[in-house]
This record gives C-alpha cells, structure tokens and sequence, in this order.
C-alpha cells in the first residue's frame, strides 16, 4: 500500500512537470544565463531565508529530514517584470514551474527524495530596431533575438539523522537541459524577405552536496551545505560544437531561531565560486564571471488563527550578485517577500503561497520584478 | 464544499491559465544587453553567374491566342484570317418541314474589339472575302495581301470614339446581301473565309476576340428565306480556325538578346552557376536578376504585361518543366516603349535552391509573359556576354549565423 502511494504521488508530481526555469530576466542572456533560485514557496515567502531549513527547498539535502511522511510537491511561479535602460523599456511575463520534487521515509532515520529544480534559466529576449541603406534606400529593420530553455537539477539526495540534534545529508545532482536560440530579422520593406535561424544546444553536468542541519538550542538551530559540480558541457546539436565551463563551488550557512512557538526568524548566507567559468566564459567570446554572495533574512510567524491552527505569515529580504558580468560590472539583485499558506485535509494538503518585489541592476540598465509563488504539497 | 477548497480551485485554475503566457522579449540597449553575435547583413552585385542564357519560340502561336491583331504601324503590319464553320443550304421548320434555302434578306457581320489606340479615332476595319485555300496556318502576311484587292473587298467598319454597340465591345456592320456567299462547288462546301485589316489616318493597330478563349469570336448571321417566303430562319456562323498573319514575325533569339513574350510567344531559359555559398550557405532575403532591354518593350496600345520567373524542375531545354507556380519571381509591368531596367525577383526561387543539389533540382529558370497567349508584349533583353549591358545578379543575404556555445 505504502509502495503505491508513493507511486501515486511520484506520478503525480513528475507528471505535473513542465519546462524547467526560472523567472525570465534580460540579464540571462549574459554568461550562462540567470543563476536559478530553486526555492519552495514557503522559502521564497522569508526571501530564501528559511531555505537552507526547509525540506522542500533542494539547496541542503538535510532539510531532507524534517519530512516525516511520503510527501510530493510542486511550485509554479508566475513572474511579471519590467526593463528599461539607455531610453528604451519592455515588459517581461512567464509562468514557470521552477521545482518539483518527492521524499519519502523508508527507514524511522532515513529520509530521501528526488527534485527537479532550475540551474540556469537560459530564456530571454532581446528586440532592436534600427535602419540601415539598401540598394540606395533606408530600410528599417527589427532584430529579435530569443532563447528558451534552461538547465534544470535533478537532484536524488538522502538525508539520516544521527541523533535528535544533527542531521547529515548527501545530495547527488544530474544537471541537464536545452536551449533554444533564435535570431529573426523582419524587414518594413516587403521587397525583403524575413531572416530567421535557430540551433539548440545541450547542457550536461553533475554536481555533489553535502549538507547539515544541527539544533544548537532549544531556540538556535544553524544548517550548512557544501557542493561541487563538474563543468557543464554544452553542445551544439546541429554541428556538435561542445565547450566546457567550470560550474563553481557553492556554500551556504544558515541559522534559525526561534524564540517562541510560532515564531521564527533566520537568515542566512551563500557563496558560489563562478570566478572559476571566468576563463571559459571569455574564451567563447563572453564576458568574465565572479565569485557571487547571496544573504537573506526573514521569518515566519504563526499570525492568523483559523480553525484549530494558525495560519503563517512569512517575510524577508534578500540580496544577491548576479556572477556574469555586464559591462564589466556584476549585477545586483535586491527583493523583498511576503508570504503565506493554507492547511487543508487534516493537513495533508498545503497550499503555500509567496510574493516578491524587486529589481536587478547595473549602470544604466534596471529591471523590476514581481514574482509569485504557488506551491502545493500532498502528503497522501 | 467549504469556501477554502473553492478558492483552492480557483487559484490553481488562475495558475494554469496564466502558465499559457510568455512574453520574454524586451528592447535591447546595447552593448550591454545586446547579444555578442549579431546578423551580418551583405549587398552585392554578382557578375557572370549566368552559366547559358537563350529563349525559345512557339509556346503559344497566333491561331491558339484569344485575339487577332490588326496592325498597319511601320513596326508591324498585321492581318486577322479566319475561316467560318459550314452555313447550312436548309432548315427544318417548326412543324418538322425540311426548307430549302431560297434567298438572303440580310448579312449581319459582328466583330469584338478588344484593344485598340483610343487617340486614332478613324480607325476602320476593312473585311475581305477570300478563297478558303488562303486561310490556314501556312497562311503569311505576304500570302494573305496578294487578296487584299477590290474584287475581294466586301465592306469596311467604321471604329469611332464610341465603337460598341454593347457592353462586349461588339461591332456589327450590315453586309450587301451577296457578302459571304459560300463556295457550294468545292469540296468545302458552305464555308466561307474571311481577312481583316485595318486603317486609319495615321498608323494604328487593333485587337479583337478570337474563337479560342475569348468567347468572343468573329461572327456571321445569314438571315434566309425559303421559297415559301413565310419560311424564314437565322443562320450563324463563327471561325474554325482564326489566326493573325504579321510582318516581321517576333524575333528568334540572337548572340546579344533573348526575347519573351510576343505571338509566337517565346520564354527565355537562363541558367545560374552561383557559387554554393551564397545559395547553400547565406540566408537570401532578397535576390533580383537585374536585366536591360536590347530594345523598347512592343506591345499593343493600352496594353501591358507582367514578367515571371519559374523555377526549372528538369531542364529540357526549350521543353524544361517549371516548378509550381507557388515558386516564383516577379518583375512590374511592362507598356510599349519601355526601355527601363529590368528587375525581376527571384528571391523564392534562390531560396527553394538551398541545400537541394543541382542533380535533383537544376539551378535555371524560365522567364515568361505572365499574360502569355493574351498579349502581343514582348521584350528583349540583352545576354550574357553583352558586357555592360549583360545580366547580374543583384543578392542582399545574411551571412551564416554563429551561435554562441554555450
């Protein structure tokens, strides 16, 4: 019976699947694309603060452990933005389903799962406008240029709990995903043919986390995780180019306290090496990358009774360095959160709900996001 | 159901419609938000990239055209021929009586005149009654005018300013009762032939309709009388065979010019040895073969007509197949006189050429008179060879796209 449910809801997640990627940014068009953010809605809620705690967020393969049952859950994540720079400004819309994933416990200290997550978000689109002389005529023209597809993380990670305050993990990671690229010219001028040209490629890699959850306190907890990846080997399909990039080391340390039931607040910190792909970067015609660091701070609080429960309500703020660098600057990203949820069938079924407001920026070049979180998560 | 599973439904209902919108695509600023690669865009004139060139004769001749010309201008001297189809010598009455043709009250003589220079306004067509033997294929200029004599004249047909006598642009003339009388000697009995030309005071020329296509033919009406001069009946006559006689006849092809057009029409087989990089390799956007006229464009007044290019699916020779007319390239409309530049599009046609080898699909094509059989518009145009005046090609392309990896 247990076997079959855990079919059940392993059907039911990975069939929910849809592509991969995070919300669309200009700024994916730089480097390897947008640096994903694979987060739960519950962590996206507390700005990623709560991430590195949270079971359902594939960032610490230890937070596996906190699911105490067979559990699947899915997050899609509606995205709206805007872009303006150099006098010139557009509109960004996309719906993505950024994270799926399935744990179960098959032992009372063993707990393992299986996510889908984004990497790299590879879907942008760039339009331009200009003229150019013809056969003795000025012709104008737009250029689009597009990519859609991404790199997506499959993760299959366990995490065992040596005793009731530490609790260790390993995650072992396939990295895999497409891209699609396309470039159109459209002419004004009718006598003049639209030009349109595409390749895919593939991306492949790996990647190994290890991880760590630890309660310190009754009120302090701190969770960290290490990872390390392999390049990422993208290949044109078309002509089976392939070029190699070093995927960075990554390292998060995070710390949780909670000071009274219901009541909890965190924070934490992340470093990726990409100063590593530097090198590669700029021998395929790009520009360089640097080592990044990220930092959130929020928390959640148990704010409005309804029924016999409460339900929370989650907050934070984040801050993080985008690695590729635009014009020879890195490119910040700042956000703030709100979030929610909603227990249903005697807590089998949770409906988490987040929000975030920010902006990316560099020189003169800005975008604004408004991104949403709706994750649902079924415990048959 | 409680309103919370409600509001679950219809979140997730929202969340699925809204995953069905993407729009991923903003203006660029660059350098900084620009891609590294961008579309490199060439115009260029290629020369001697036409590997043969020539033109062909006989595609559609007069008698198959939809009209006759008439033409009496220096630059052409143009008859219309026709032979009518056999005039009975009896009718069955309405009570099944079989009636024996007895006289002619009347000859009604009705012509359509299609096309003609609306600024000559004393245009007259004279019609002759010739032998049968004169009207058939074989039939020249030089052989129709040896019966162009007053003995053959029957009567000629005033074309003023205002020629129809209906909506068709049919003339009709009244004949002396003794026109058109058949030979019912000869072998041929009941048919009668007929040659028309006109003239003006000053040199004009003259289309009308023509059995084939048209449906506008030239027609004869016998209004007869048997001997019981109560019995009356209507007979009608229209070509079996017409056609038109001119002088010069459309030229054959010459060292520096091949012709299109014209009746016998002609087509002008060109074929490309473009190097496989701009065909196989670049993206054309736009490919024009920029020709020049060996001489004004010929055509009748008020007339124009339209330059296509095909694609050739086997290359025959003057018999080579075209492609569907799905491929093909255009150039603008052409009037008499024209002397203008020559540019006909061949953009689709570069393009179907990609990635198809010459074996399976020769890289040739025919140019033809969109409105072939219908016009006598024709235009020479010099070839390959001619030095300044010969054919180029005229290609804006995009160079092969590199895409970035990764």
């Amino acid at each position: 019976m247990r076997a079959r449910r855990a079919v059940l809801v392993l059907a039911l997640t990975l069939g929910a699947i849809a592509p991969l990627a995070a919300q669309d940014s200009e700024f994916s068009l730089h480097g390897l694309g947008l640096v994903g953010r694979p987060m739960s809605a519950r962590a996206a809620g507390s700005a990623g603060a709560l991430a590195l705690f949270d079971a359902a967020t594939p960032l610490n393969p230890a937070a596996l452990g906190r699911w105490q049952t067979m559990v699947g859950w899915v997050v899609g994540a509606p995205s709206h933005g805007s872009f303006g720079g150099g006098g010139q400004s557009g509109t960004l819309d996309a719906t993505r389903f950024p994270l799926i994933g399935f744990a179960t416990r098959p032992g009372e200290r063993l707990a393992i799962g299986l996510t889908i997550s984004d990497y790299l978000d590879r879907s942008w689109g760039v339009s331009q406008v200009d003229t150019t002389v013809l056969r003795g005529d000025s012709t104008e023209f737009t250029d689009v240029s597009k990519s859609l597809g991404g790199v997506s993380d499959l993760q299959a990670a366990g995490a065992y709990q040596v005793s009731s305050r530490l609790t260790l993990g390993l995650g072992l990671h396939v990295l895999t995903g497409s891209a699609r690229a396309t470039v159109q010219r459209e002419y004004t001028d009718t006598s003049y043919t639209n030009y349109g040209d595409s390749a895919l490629t593939d991306f492949s890699g790996a990647g190994l986390s290890l991880g760590a959850t630890m309660q310190i306190t009754r009120t302090l907890a701190m969770s960290g995780m290490l990872r390390v990846n392999s390049s990422l080997t993208a290949k044109k399909i078309s002509t089976g180019e392939r070029a190699a990039v070093h995927l960075p080391e990554e390292a998060g340390l995070g710390l949780l306290y909670q000071p009274a039931p219901g009541v909890t607040f965190a924070a934490s910190a992340q470093y990726a090496g990409w100063a590593r792909a530097s090198d590669d970067l700029v021998a395929a015609g790009q520009e360089g990358a640097r080592n990044v660091w990220s930092y959130s701070v929020g928390g959640e609080l148990a704010a409005f009774r309804r029924g016999s429960g409460r339900t929370p309500l989650r907050f934070g703020y984040r801050s993080r360095q985008l690695p590729f660098l635009v014009g020879g600057a890195l490119v910040g990203e700042h956000a703030f959160s709100l979030g929610t949820a909603l227990v249903f069938a005697s807590a089998r079924t949770t409906l988490d709900l987040g929000v975030e407001r920010g902006s990316r920026s560099v020189g003169s070049l800005a975008e604004h996001f408004t991104n949403g979180y709706v994750g649902l998560t079924i415990a048959p | 159901m409680s309103a919370w599973p409600k509001a679950l439904a219809a979140v997730l209902l929202a969340a699925a419609g809204w995953s069905c919108t993407e729009n991923v695509v903003a203006p660029g600023h660059c350098p900084e938000a620009c891609t590294a690669e961008s579309v490199q865009q060439v115009d260029t004139v290629l020369t001697g990239v036409i590997a043969s060139d020539t033109s062909y004769r006989g595609y559609v001749t007069p008698e198959e055209s939809s009209f006759l010309v008439m033409s009496n201008t220096p630059q052409l001297q143009a008859a219309a021929i026709m032979r009518f189809a056999p005039r009975p010598s009896f009718w069955v009455n309405s009570v099944g009586d079989t009636v024996q043709l007895n006289s002619i009250d009347s000859v009604l003589f009705t012509v359509h005149v299609l096309k003609r220079d609306t600024t000559v306004t004393t245009s007259r067509i004279i019609i002759y009654q010739v032998p049968l033997s004169a009207v058939d294929t074989n039939a020249t200029y030089a052989s129709i005018t040896s019966y162009l004599t007053p003995a053959n004249l029957v009567d000629s047909i005033v074309i003023d300013s205002v020629i129809e006598d209906s909506l068709d642009g049919s003339v009709r003339k009244l004949l002396p009762t003794s026109a058109f009388t058949p030979d019912t000697v000869s072998a041929d009995s009941g048919r009668v032939a007929a040659v028309l030309v006109v003239r003006a005071d000053t040199p004009t020329v003259m289309s009308i309709g023509a059995v084939d296509i048209s449906g506008l033919p030239t027609t004869i009406n016998w209004y007869a009388r048997g001997a019981d001069t109560t019995q009356i009946e209507t007979f009608t006559a229209t070509p079996e065979f017409d056609s038109f006689v001119q002088t010069p006849l459309p030229p054959a092809a010459s060292p520096t010019s091949m012709f299109v057009g014209g009746l016998p029409s002609s087509r002008a087989l060109i074929r490309f040895a473009i190097p496989s990089y701009f065909i196989d390799s670049t993206t054309i956007v736009r490919g024009t073969l920029v020709m020049t006229p060996t001489s004004p464009v010929v055509s009748l007044p008020v007339d124009t007509f339209t330059l296509e290019a095909h694609g050739v699916l086997r290359d025959y020779g003057p018999k080579s197949y075209p492609s569907s007319s799905a491929v093909f390239g255009t150039a603008g409309r052409f009037v008499a006189g024209d002397s203008g530049t020559v540019n006909l599009d061949l953009t689709q046609i570069l393009r179907s050429w990609r990635g198809v080898s010459v074996d399976s699909l020769p890289r040739s094509i025919i140019v033809i008179v969109v409105e072939e059989g219908t016009t006598l518009g024709s235009i020479a145009l010099a070839r390959s060879g001619t030095g300044a005046i010969a054919p180029v090609l005229h290609l804006t392309y995009i160079k092969p796209y590199v895409f970035g990896v990764p």
